[in-house]
């Protein structure tokens, strides 16, 4: 301690240095506790000296940083760079994403390829013996997870129990009673607890195994918190883990000799998580017959079953009231997971569920129970997915509410608030509702909610709208600042932003929409490339633009020729044909033109008039009498009724030399004898 | 007003036949005319359309004071109401018998209205009882649906008269089926159709004729809460919360819950702080200090001569120990504990000696 080894030798000396010390460190502790609020000072008693406590000089002891602070200001310095991918797929250019897809594929890779590493250190700890690290790094060692406790107690039992090994608990219980060891009822109801979580049957460990494939979590993180809740997911969707007839969890407590309140909500908690709502609502009602009282969480897992149990919207209604009113009985007072569940259950009941929700909310007020994201999430999902849509204040209101503070999760389906809150906006058509949103996202630590999949789907779904109702500057200036960094667009987004152009008349756009169209590897979307091209070819444009939109015909020509590896090479369609042909003549590439005039007659499709009098005005313009003469006997082989006028304009627009000349007159004879009865028709 | 009366004659002609419960009907006739009345009316009741319009506001008690209130209008009425055409009412009854003749739905109001018995015209009376007599179904039942049918378009037409006064009757009626149709169906209807009516049925149906009031009612903010939690003290709400160990559910649905904000790493320094949560990384800021499980600080390993004070304060026992606390305060590997206790132990060595090393 400073001031102590100073002792009583120099007193101003020491009270100048203390002073000091306590400005500085709490002007820089203060501002940084503001800031980040985790830091601690700790203090220490004042120096008991009387000169200098008269003044209350507090000297802190020391100052204790918060490990993250430096970092987390490093880090708040850092901003979204608009061109770059997302940080975590940085790493390697080549593998670099450049769609949805592969952006998902990328980072499940990268998932699946740390857990692989976690895999084999946990199914190999023998060899990870050295302690490379001074000091250890814990988390990089293998986990001892085989039991320490040999022999059969109820201590033993207590370890397994701990460490999550189902089989090896369940087997040593059964020795415990069979060696006529009672086991006390607390460690009875945390081997419940352990069955009734993963469903019995499944070990810790096997199940681990299988996580190694299972490919369902999107997000790139490889924190071990990341497991369980995949294993809840799994759990709760696959029917593997179904609740069976007879299982561990249920003959043990069959055999238990006696029963806690505990005991029945963990079952009950059990049989609603494995899919036995029935059996739970049974095991309810032995808890209710046996006057025991049943917890929140028991009550919130049966209100999720609720749609299980009942068929009809008005009864479900009556039994959550039911299950209300016992928790009432029963003096348990509800949380925010309850109404949440009773919400949940709600979008499950039609008009009545849209009737009733607001009622539940005022419950919720009424008891000062704070909503969750999820809350409103289920509300909006109620008012708001149903066929026709009101334009009710509901969603306003609840934007307002959302816009007020910064939320911290409290229930699973939190992170579903943000994306259905952007497309009930987009269902709206309400882009000032959906700009509101978007910016209390953006409030504090809100992004958070969104994960990988979300996160594409809320910006899509707010690029959609933005297309719909925003002038194209706007649009374009967003298109720039979210993609890539923030999304990738899907083939909608892009359809809607050739849309938006079109509306705004800005077609002279359209090249570098198709580079990121190509970028984004739609370059194969029939429907993309159709849209592209009739608005590429629907009116005649200046002649920067028709040679920009010629090149762009050109990559789609090329896009329909390669083959990939494994993909058939894409089908030209009539119109698409037509729409090439005209925009190569326009941009006087008169023999491209031709190739693909060709293609014509490789698919057995006829060109229209108006792409062979495009065709025919750009051999005009680039002098290739030869052409035009192809041309018509193109025409003529299809045995078209324009063949005459193609060939009258050939013959008075062209100056054409003997040769040409007769063949131009073989054409006729040709066509006459394939076609005469038309042709007489005509004449 | 003449023009409005056939309108709504229509109105509620069509929801008649199309609705499925009677109880939807008659909202819906409650809306359309006080929609009707507001609009119109310039005259000396506008005040009690007005107010019954905010009746879609809708607090038991604000309903209550809208029937009173409209009921002293249906006192005054009474004398325009004699003065009724009574052939022109006929037409439209007769018009909506045909919606009634496809309906088998009771209607359990009717004859409480008859019980309640304002006079209707005889001649009326007598050719819908002639009416339902030639009908297949319960001859009281369809008379009294007929009859109730009749009352209502009188209502109308009353009003329309009036200029705007408002239908209470069906306000009252409204109000006696949720009351009623409990007792008369079983547990299971009952409920649907309270709950439409109460919500949905208002909800649905008049949202098409005024969107503005139903918008207005649906609110996060106003409106009526389930009733049936009451809020406790804080204090019970700890004694409740402090219970046992977190059991595994706890700790899993922990995790759940931290998962749905964990998003990967947005820059290299987020990434930092995520491999320091987990421990990979050295904690910043980067100190000596670093992996050492002792809570002592540096001068505690270093400055160790305060411990010396026991030993002699001179000669070669002191000089001795000098030494050892010098190398002591370089060692890195020992804790400040294990240190003391070193010295400790010269303490106590060289008090056992010390008879020896007088001798000496």
């Amino acid at each position: 301690m400073a001031a102590r080894r100073l002792g009583g030798s120099s007193w101003q000396q020491m009270r100048l240095l203390s002073r000091r010390w306590c400005l500085q460190a709490g002007s820089a502790g203060k501002r940084e506790q503001n800031r980040y609020s985790s830091s601690s000072t700790a203090l220490e008693e004042t120096v008991e000296n009387s000169e200098v406590t008269r003044e209350e000089i507090v000297l802190p002891r020391r100052k204790t940083w918060d490990k993250l602070a430096v970092l987390q200001a490093l880090a708040s310095t850092v901003n979204r760079d608009p061109t770059a991918a997302h940080y975590m797929f940085q790493d390697d250019p080549f593998l670099m994403p450049r769609n949805t897809a592969s952006s998902r594929l990328l980072s499940l890779s990268k998932e699946s390829g740390r857990s692989a590493a976690k895999y084999i250190i946990k199914e190999f700890p023998q060899y990870f013996d050295k302690t490379i690290a001074e000091p250890n790094i814990p988390c990089l060692m293998p986990e001892n997870l085989t039991p320490q406790i040999e022999g059969v107690s109820e201590a033993a039992l207590k370890e397994r129990i701990h460490l999550r090994r189902v089989k090896a608990s369940v087997d040593l219980f059964d020795q415990l009673l069979q060696a006529g060891n009672p086991v006390s009822l607390e460690t009875t109801n945390s081997l419940l607890d352990l069955l009734c979580f993963y469903g019995d049957g499944e070990s810790a460990q096997e199940k681990q195994h299988e996580q190694k494939g299972d490919l369902e979590e999107p997000e790139g993180n490889a924190s071990e918190q990341k497991s369980p809740k995949r294993q809840f997911q799994k759990s709760l969707n696959s029917s593997g883990s179904r609740w069976r007839e007879n299982n561990n969890a249920e003959r043990i407590f069959k055999i238990m000799p006696e029963r806690n309140a505990h005991s029945y909500c963990t079952m009950i908690r059990g049989m609603v998580k494995h899919g036995a709502p029935a059996k739970a609502y049974d095991m309810f009602t032995d808890l209710l017959n046996e006057r025991h009282k049943a917890d929140v969480h028991t009550f919130n897992a049966l209100i999720t079953a609720v749609p299980y149990l009942k068929e009809k919207f008005a009864e479900r209604w009556v039994l959550v009231k039911d299950f209300l009113n016992h928790m009432v009985q029963q003096e348990v007072q509800p949380n925010v997971l309850t109404f949440n569940a009773v919400l949940k259950t709600l979008r499950r009941c039609g008009g009545v569920g849209r009737g009733v929700s607001l009622s539940v909310i005022k419950e919720m007020n009424a008891l000062d129970i704070e909503p969750s994201l999820a809350t409103y999430e289920h509300l909006l999902y109620i008012f708001y997915r149903s066929a026709e849509l009101r334009p009710s204040t509901i969603i306003t209101e609840i934007i307002e509410e959302v816009e007020k503070k910064s939320f911290t999760p409290q229930d699973p389906d939190d992170a579903n608030f943000f994306a259905t809150a952007m497309q009930a906006c987009c269902d709206l058509k309400d882009i000032k509702l959906a700009y509101r949103l978007n910016k209390s996202m953006e409030k504090g630590d809100n992004w958070k909610f969104l994960d990988m999949d979300r996160l594409n789907a809320y910006w899509s779904k707010f690029f959609s709208l933005l297309c719909m109702m925003e002038q194209i500057d706007v649009v374009l200036k967003w298109y720039k600042e979210m993609t890539p960094s923030l999304f990738y667009p899907s083939p909608r987004n892009m359809f809607d932003l050739l849309q938006a152009l079109d509306a705004a008349n800005h077609l002279e756009a359209i090249p570098s929409v198709w580079g990121d169209i190509k970028q984004l590897g739609f370059s194969r979307r029939q429907d993309l490339l159709e849209e592209l091209l009739s608005l590429m070819s629907r009116e005649q444009h200046p002649e920067e633009t028709q040679l920009a939109f010629a090149k762009c015909a050109e990559d789609i020509k090329a896009a329909h020729e390669q083959s990939g590896r494994d993909q058939a090479p894409l089908e030209w369609t009539g119109s698409a044909l037509g729409h090439v042909v005209m925009l190569f003549s326009r941009a006087g590439r008169t023999q491209d033109a031709w190739n693909m005039m060709e293609h014509f007659q490789k698919i057995n499709r006829i060109p229209t008039d108006q792409v062979m009098d495009e065709f025919l005005n750009c051999a005009k313009q680039t002098n290739c009498p030869d052409e035009a003469i192809k041309l018509v006997k193109l025409a003529a082989s299809f045995g078209l009724p324009s063949t005459l006028k193609l060939k009258s304009r050939t013959e008075q627009e062209f100056e054409l030399s003997e040769k040409q000349k007769k063949a131009l007159e073989s054409i006729q004879s040709d066509s006459d004898s394939s076609d005469s009865d038309s042709d007489s028709d005509r004449d | 007003m003449e023009t409005a009366a056939p309108r709504l004659t229509v109105v509620s002609a069509a929801s008649l036949r199309g609705s499925k419960i009677q109880k939807l009907f008659s909202t819906s006739t409650v809306l359309s005319t006080k929609e009707d009345g507001s609009t119109a009316s310039t005259d000396s009741t506008t005040k009690m359309a007005s107010k019954s319009q905010e009746d879609s506001a809708e607090t038991p008690k604000q309903k209550l004071l809208n029937i009173i209130g409209n009921m002293k209008v249906e006192v005054s009425s009474k004398k325009k109401f004699r003065q009724l055409k009574t052939h022109e009412t006929k037409k439209q009854a007769m018009n909506e018998l045909e919606g009634l003749d496809s309906k088998s739905s009771t209607f359990p109001k009717a004859t409480k209205d008859i019980q309640r018995g304002k006079p209707l015209n005889r001649e009326l009376v007598e050719a819908a009882s002639a009416v339902a007599s030639s009908l297949p179904l319960n001859k009281e039942q369809t008379e009294s649906d007929l009859l109730a049918q009749l009352r209502r378009h009188e209502e109308t037409t009353d009003k329309q008269k009036k200029g705007g006064t408002i239908n209470i009757r069906n306000v009252i009626s409204d109000m006696t089926i949720k009351r009623e149709s409990p007792a008369q169906r079983g547990v299971r209807i009952s409920n649907l159709i309270s709950l439409e009516l109460e919500e949905d049925g208002k909800r649905i149906k008049p949202e098409r004729l005024s969107p503005q009031s139903s918008d207005s009612r649906r609110s996060l903010k106003v409106g009526r809460r389930l009733n049936i939690f009451t809020k406790t003290s804080p204090d019970t709400e700890k004694a409740l919360k402090t219970e046992s160990s977190p059991t595994i559910w706890d700790v899993e649905f922990a995790k759940e819950i931290a998962a749905v904000t964990e998003q990967p790493p947005r820059n290299g320094f987020e990434e930092m702080i995520q491999w320091t949560k987990e421990g990979i990384l050295w904690e910043f800021p980067i100190d000596n200090e670093a992996g050492m499980e002792d809570d002592a600080e540096f001068h505690e390993h270093i400055f160790l001569e305060k411990h010396l004070e026991d030993f002699p304060r001179q000669g070669p026992i002191r000089h001795f120990m000098e030494l050892v606390i010098c190398g002591l305060s370089k060692n890195p590997y020992l804790t400040v504990k294990q240190k003391i206790e070193h010295i400790e132990w010269f303490q106590k060595y060289f008090e056992e000696k010390e008879e020896l090393l007088q001798e000496i």
